[in-house]
């Protein structure tokens, strides 16, 4: 990695992290302003304060602080210091139970607000997504028997308008999950309406969850490109036995190539099998022969040779779509993929602590920032939509019921409430240690899975 | 007849004239129209310059020249026009607000500032124009919507100056206003112009309002902010010279650089936008 692309990994990752903090702590600001209590302190960064500067009526200082992973606002409290007692009123721990808790949660909600605006902006403006366009079901799948032929594009399913594969797929998963038969409405590229009735649903409900689809014989629809060699991978089977680029694959052992899709279901299925090809090279016909090795580890990948066709990107136009909503629906849509990612990833914690998931997925900031450079990379509708997962996972991640966290607060809170004063200092404190010893675990455990993935890969 | 009277009549004719330009008459007289705009410019422009009244016609008649030349002869000339302007606009003016230059006598350098403020504006409004007029009225519409919002926030609410030097009556709250307004106007857009363009089936408007993407969301604020430095800085200048209106040209209004003054700003860098995302 160059040192320029070192430093555009390391912006990325600093800019969205500056942004989640700084909202982090704007919302447990405003919060804490709106209840009149006064604000001594607010900082981007722990430990050393590298800038600030005071502004505004309580002269509240606005911090820069050398480690910047996180951020804080300090608010006037007796039990951090003296407090002169014509601003009693103005300190935190003055206030009611119900004010406290809305300061505490205000942070974590004001990242799941920006995720919100985030999707809101990214809907509203669009994004390119995999049109609903049907290929050729395999034969005998549900979806062959009710008839559907390639290239149709798909308006609904049992009356909910599909816009692209990825709602498909979601209403489909949906509507199996109830058993129901499916009624799809599509269009053909002739322009004809059509209407498919599956109803032959014989497949297991795990089957479905990992991929509602395959199981049925939906499958994408995948423009047919001519079987011509573009790119020749060094050392790759196909290197050894004589491949280059522009070779044009006539056939396959007794198979006829007629289209690029064919080789590779060939390849695929050969594993460590000698395949003959025929090729037409500059007008010459001439014969080859190579094994496919198995690609990876996985055998599900099957075999690979190490050549490549040419992308066409006008059959990659044919096969997106720009999905953008108008501004009131893109709220919707907005809310409700924030309340799914939410879900997801307190069902990603939960089954890491039944252990059905392993901690392997933990990841830390060396990951994130990885992830922050490649985002960006790809484009500003893909970095945001990254900083908005992660503003998630740091709403989310707060409200646990861990004390040092927001969510810790709030379950001393919500005990308050309950015996109807606060709880005696010594639970306190022993929470705090249960808390740190459980965070610094957890830290621990990120750190090492990073420098894990970076060392080992 | 009252001033705000006379206002509203002058207001009428323009809208009208404005109309009639861009839907109504042949495709060649908006840019005519558009350089006599630029010279009237140029001439108030002399007169910030403290020039003679002959050197201040002079001055307006060679920028008609030069509209004529650019629009016959080197159209491709066009972008490094609007790089010139937007260089201009987002380096010198924030460097000449805080220094407080002034524009002295008979001096080349101030007729050809002069030069970068008014010629990138015609170039502009007539690149944007023919694309569409659309294009052109949704631009100049993101400078009247900060206007009109910065107007009614900043007598609301307005309590912290943005310039007493400059222009005492601009409050940071009429600045956030007009951002807000500018938002809420961009969203509407991202809205409601693709189902209008397909009524209006037109390609080049269609591939425009495809460039509504995202980046055009978030590049809006910035558009707002250096609207309000072309008023700042055309207050300057008056305010240099001690005059209320750049010229009596419009009555009720003042002159055409006061209506004038955003759009020489933010057209020429929304134009570049557009030209570089085709």
């Amino acid at each position: 990695m160059s040192f320029q692309m070192i430093l555009f990994y390391a912006g990325a990752f600093l800019l969205a992290l500056g942004l989640l903090v700084i909202v982090h702590e704007m919302g447990h600001f405003l919060a804490a302003r709106l209840c009149g209590v006064k604000v001594l302190r607010f900082a981007i960064g722990f430990g050393k304060v590298i800038w600030s500067k005071r502004l505004g009526r309580d002269q509240t200082e606005w911090a820069v602080a050398l480690l910047p992973l996180g951020g804080y606002v300090k608010m006037l409290d007796e039990r951090e210091g003296e407090v002169a007692s014509h601003e009693l009123p103005r300190a935190f721990n003055r206030q009611t139970v119900g004010r406290r808790a809305f300061i505490v949660v205000a942070g974590p909600l004001a990242n799941l607000l920006l995720a919100i605006f985030i999707y809101w902006l990214i809907f509203l403006t669009g994004m390119t997504e995999l049109k609903p366009r049907l290929g050729t079901p395999p034969a005998n799948s549900a979806a062959a028997q009710a008839g559907i032929s390639a290239g149709a594009v798909v308006r609904s399913v049992n009356g909910v308008v599909i816009a692209s594969w990825q709602d498909l797929r979601w209403e489909v998963m949906r509507q199996t999950m109830d058993r129901q038969p499916l009624v799809l409405e599509a269009i053909t590229p002739q322009g004809n309406a059509l209407r498919y009735e599956v109803n032959n649903l014989q497949f297991s409900l795990a089957e479905t969850e990992k991929d509602p689809l395959t199981p049925l014989g939906l499958v994408l629809y995948r423009p047919s490109l001519p079987a011509v060699v573009d790119q020749v991978l060094p050392a790759s089977p196909a290197a050894i036995a004589g491949f280059r680029p522009g070779d044009k694959i006539l056939q396959v052992g007794n198979k006829k190539i007629s289209e690029w899709a064919d080789v590779t279901a060939v390849v695929r299925a050969s594993v460590d099998q000698r395949l003959v090809f025929i090729l037409e090279r500059a007008g010459q016909r001439l014969t080859l022969s190579a094994t496919p090795q198995m690609s990876g580890k996985d055998p599900a990948k099957g075999g690979r040779l190490g050549i490549g066709v040419r992308d066409d990107p006008a059959a990659f136009e044919q096969m997106t779509t720009l999905v953008r909503y108008s501004a009131d629906e893109a709220i919707w849509r907005a809310v409700a993929k924030t309340w799914d990612t939410s879900f997801m990833s307190l069902r990603m914690m939960g089954r890491m602590i039944t252990g059905d998931l392993s901690w392997k997925n933990l990841s830390g900031p060396v990951t994130i920032a990885d992830y922050a450079g490649q985002t960006a990379r790809l484009g500003l509708s893909y970095y945001l939509s990254f900083i908005a997962l992660i503003s998630i996972s740091l709403g989310v991640l707060n409200l646990l019921p861990i004390p040092v966290l927001d969510g810790g607060h709030l379950m001393y809170y919500l005990a308050e409430f309950i015996k109807g004063g606060p709880l005696p200092e010594r639970v306190l404190e022993i929470g705090q240690r249960i808390g740190f010893t459980l965070l610094a675990l957890l830290m621990l455990f990120a750190f090492y899975n990073d420098f894990h993935r970076l060392l080992v890969g | 007849m009252s001033n705000l009277q006379l206002r509203m009549i002058t207001a009428s004719c323009l809208v009208a004239a404005l109309i009639c330009i861009l839907f109504y008459l042949p495709g060649f007289a908006a840019p005519i129209a558009f350089a006599v705009i630029a010279a009237c410019a140029a001439w108030e422009w002399g007169g910030f310059m403290r020039q003679s009244p002959s050197a201040r016609v002079l001055y307006g008649l060679v920028t008609l020249l030069f509209c004529w030349q650019i629009y016959i002869f080197s159209s491709q000339w066009t972008p490094v026009l609007l790089m010139l302007s937007v260089a201009f606009w987002f380096i010198v003016v924030p460097l000449w607000l805080s220094r407080k230059w002034t524009l002295r006598g008979n001096d080349f350098l101030a007729y050809s500032t002069g030069f970068i403020v008014i010629l990138p504006t015609w170039a502009a409004m007539t690149y944007l124009n023919k694309i569409s007029p659309w294009v052109l009225v949704a631009t100049m519409m993101v400078v009247w919507i900060a206007d009109i919002g910065a107007y009614f926030t900043g007598r609301l609410f307005g309590r912290h100056k943005l310039a007493p030097m400059i222009s005492p009556g601009k409050t940071w709250e009429g600045v956030a206003g007009a951002m807000i307004g500018v938002a809420v106007y961009g969203v509407c857009l991202m809205n409601w112009a693709p189902s209008f363009v397909t009524k209006f089936a037109s390609n080049e408007l269609f591939s425009a309002t495809q460039k509504l993407g995202l980046e055009a969301l978030l590049l809006l604020p910035l558009l707002t902010g250096i609207s309000v430095l072309g008023d700042l800085f055309e207050s300057l200048l008056k305010r240099q010279v001690g005059v209320k209106d750049s010229s009596a040209l419009l009555p009720g209004h003042g002159g055409v650089l006061d209506r004038i003054d955003s759009l020489t700003s933010t057209l020429p860098f929304a134009a570049l936008l557009m030209y570089l995302l085709s």
